[in-house]
Formats: C-alpha cells, sequence, structure tokens
C-alpha cells in the first residue's frame, strides 16, 4: 500500500468553492444570502430537471424565457468546463449567458459555436474573477428587462439563424472530436 | 479489467471508447471520479498495475470526468496530482495510458505533472466533451428549433442544482438589481 504524500482536503471536496470577494462583493452577499442559503425553490414553470432523461436536454419551459443563464458546475476554476447545461441551451435552442470559467464563451467559439454578442456585450465572460464576470453579466440582463416584449421578440428572431447555427454544429462538433480521438491516440 | 462501480461506458461515449478499442487492447478503465475523494482508494485500484510489462499494445485509459480541488488557479489539481504520484510510486508506464478529460487546456498541466512527477510526458491527453452528459444524436428533436413563441414569460431562466458560491452569488447579484421576479428560477441548496 501506498503510504506517500498524497494531498487531500478536510472535509474531501471535489472543488475549491472559495471566491475572490473584493468588499462590496461580500457586502452583496450578505445582504442578500439568506434568500437563497439552506433553501429550496423551483419556479413552477420548471419541469423535470438535469438528471431526468426525458429533460436533461429537452426542457422546452426554456423557451418561454428569452434568455438562459447557465450556472455552470465551476466559475473560479483554471479550466473551461462544460456539462449538460451548456448543451441543453443548443440543443432547446435558446440564447444564453455562461457564469463559468473565464473565457468559457470563447472555447466555445473555438469549438465552432456561435454566442451573442451582436445583441449584447460579452465582455463579461473575458473578465478575470467571478464576481467580477457574474456582476458584468447581471447588468447586461438588467439592460435587456427594460425592453418590452415585442422588442425582445424581434431580437430573438434575429437571432434565429445564431440558434440554428449551434444546433448543427452539435453533430460537427461530435465528429470532429471523434476524428480528433483517431488522430490522437 | 477493473471493476468499477459505475459502467465506465455509461461515463464516456460508446463511440469513443469504440474508436480506443479497434486499436488498442484496453487493459483497464480508471474513474477518477469514483476515487478522488478518497485517494487512498485510487492507490488500491491502481496497485493492481504495479510494474505491469505493458505490450506494445496495451493501453489503460483513464477518465478524468469530475471538477477537481485547485487550492488556487495556478495550481495543480488535487486528483491529477495524486493520481501521477501514485503511477510514480507503483512504477506504472505512462506512455501506456490514455488520458481523457473534460477540462479544455488542461493538457500543459497534465504533461507538466508527469514529466515532473513519473519523468515523462509521452502521455495522450485527450479533451473531450463526448461524455454522458452531451447530446446524443436521439436527444437531438428539430422541432424544439421552431421559433414560434409570441411572448415570453419571464426574461430569463437559471436553474441551479448543488449549492455553489458562484450560483449563490449570481441569485445574490439579480436580487441586488431587482431582477429576482422577472426570472424562471431554481435552486436546491437545503443540505
Amino acid at each position: 500500500m501506498y503510504h506517500g504524500p498524497l494531498r487531500t482536503t478536510t472535509p474531501p471536496a471535489r472543488i475549491n468553492d472559495d471566491l475572490i470577494l473584493t468588499e462590496r462583493f461580500h457586502d452583496i452577499m450578505s445582504k442578500h444570502r439568506h434568500l437563497f442559503k439552506d433553501n429550496n425553490y423551483q419556479h413552477p414553470l420548471i419541469v423535470g430537471g438535469s438528471n431526468h432523461w426525458n429533460t436533461k436536454f429537452n426542457a422546452d419551459f426554456l423557451k418561454k424565457t428569452f434568455v438562459y443563464v447557465i450556472t455552470e458546475t465551476v466559475s473560479e476554476y483554471p479550466h473551461r468546463y462544460f456539462s449538460e447545461k451548456t448543451w441543453k441551451a443548443m440543443v432547446t435552442g435558446v440564447p444564453f449567458m455562461i457564469v463559468g470559467s473565464q473565457n468559457s464563451l470563447q472555447e466555445l467559439q473555438n469549438f465552432g459555436f456561435k454566442t451573442f454578442n451582436k445583441w449584447w456585450s460579452e465582455h463579461y465572460d473575458t473578465l478575470p474573477t467571478t464576481a467580477e464576470r457574474i456582476e458584468s453579466l447581471v447588468i447586461e440582463l438588467k439592460t435587456l428587462s427594460e425592453l418590452d416584449n415585442k422588442t425582445l421578440l424581434q431580437i430573438r428572431s434575429e437571432m434565429q439563424s445564431t440558434i440554428n447555427h449551434n444546433f448543427n454544429q452539435l453533430k460537427i462538433f461530435k465528429n470532429k472530436q471523434l476524428d480528433n480521438i483517431r488522430n490522437k491516440i | 479489467m477493473t471493476q468499477t462501480k459505475q459502467n465506465p461506458l455509461t461515463i464516456l461515449s460508446t463511440e469513443v471508447v469504440d474508436i480506443v478499442r479497434e486499436k488498442y487492447n484496453v487493459i483497464g478503465i480508471i474513474v477518477l471520479s469514483e476515487h478522488d475523494l478518497y485517494p487512498e482508494e485510487l492507490a488500491t485500484i491502481l496497485v493492481k498495475y504495479c510494474s505491469h510489462n505493458f505490450s506494445h499494445n496495451d493501453r489503460l485509459i483513464v477518465l478524468h470526468d469530475d471538477t477537481d480541488y485547485y487550492p488556487n488557479l495556478n495550481s495543480v489539481g488535487n486528483t491529477v496530482y495524486n493520481f501521477f504520484r501514485l503511477c510514480a510510486n507503483f512504477d506504472i508506464s505512462v506512455n501506456h495510458i490514455l488520458f481523457f478529460t473534460n477540462h479544455y487546456n488542461i493538457e500543459e498541466e497534465i504533461k507538466s505533472v508527469a514529466k515532473t512527477v513519473c519523468n515523462s510526458n509521452n502521455i495522450a491527453v485527450i479533451c473531450t466533451s463526448l461524455w454522458a452528459d452531451y447530446p446524443l444524436d436521439n436527444n437531438i428533436d428539430q422541432t424544439l428549433l421552431d421559433d414560434s413563441v409570441t411572448t415570453y414569460e419571464a426574461l430569463y431562466a437559471c436553474l441551479n442544482g448543488q449549492c455553489r458560491e458562484h450560483r449563490l452569488l449570481t441569485l445574490c447579484m439579480m436580487s441586488e438589481h431587482r431582477l429576482l421576479d422577472r426570472g424562471v428560477v431554481s435552486y436546491h441548496f437545503k443540505k
């Protein structure tokens, strides 16, 4: 048996969940966290869940909203990481913003997907800390919140070719990855 | 073949596994997420390959399929470090490992650790999204793409499973900007 210097955490943890927070962000957390911490809530429109075979990807209720704010598995993290949350946006055909590792959107673009910088600034994704990325994203959302339903529908209509592209890109990306694996191993 | 708690074929796309098996004799599949919290468990798995005499065509598949603990953004992940530390201890040839990961831009980190700890960076690192959480062709329903929405019931959706600080901060920020009632939100943060 091995008894050497292996790395562990106490308690055992699969993620370092500490955020880099300025005093201002601490204050915002302190002010609002009691609303959410140790609580459960699910909006009545939501059907199924990420572990349900039928709704894991085909979450039709997302289409009743203008944009899907994806909170990925990790955010203060050195590598880009995408789970079913991101792919769900592509499959369902909804515009999205991502709270994830820095430059997640750039990575998706490298994969051949299109993001939504024609309709809002995606500068948020490039900011160095999670807190800065979240605040910048929410400010973009705040701007969108001032638009009426008719304008949102018009914007959504303009996005359709991007949505279709991403949907089709899922299969292209998959085949490209399979080719890459064949070449690499 | 190493027995795992979960069938690895349900973790990595079967098409990927088929490609590997067409080319190599797979002597074992190690799912790091099954042992990462308790590295002594990983040791009990890897000790089976101690000083294993790999034939030319043998490969050990390693699945790095979950998040890792990084003490800081410039550090090495604990699981990645422990894996190579144990490979060095058990004299397991990294040249015969196919390291599949869902972490993009991690290759440099892995090769660096392998070089430092095992004195070899000749390891195949395959970054791929083709895990069980990538939609299969039959998950994709073209009808969902029809653009027939005539009104939105909410501005945004934000779905949150396990409590993470970045999810908590996102919701706090929504609340600070009075956007909570404009969203279809969920959170499952009760311990």
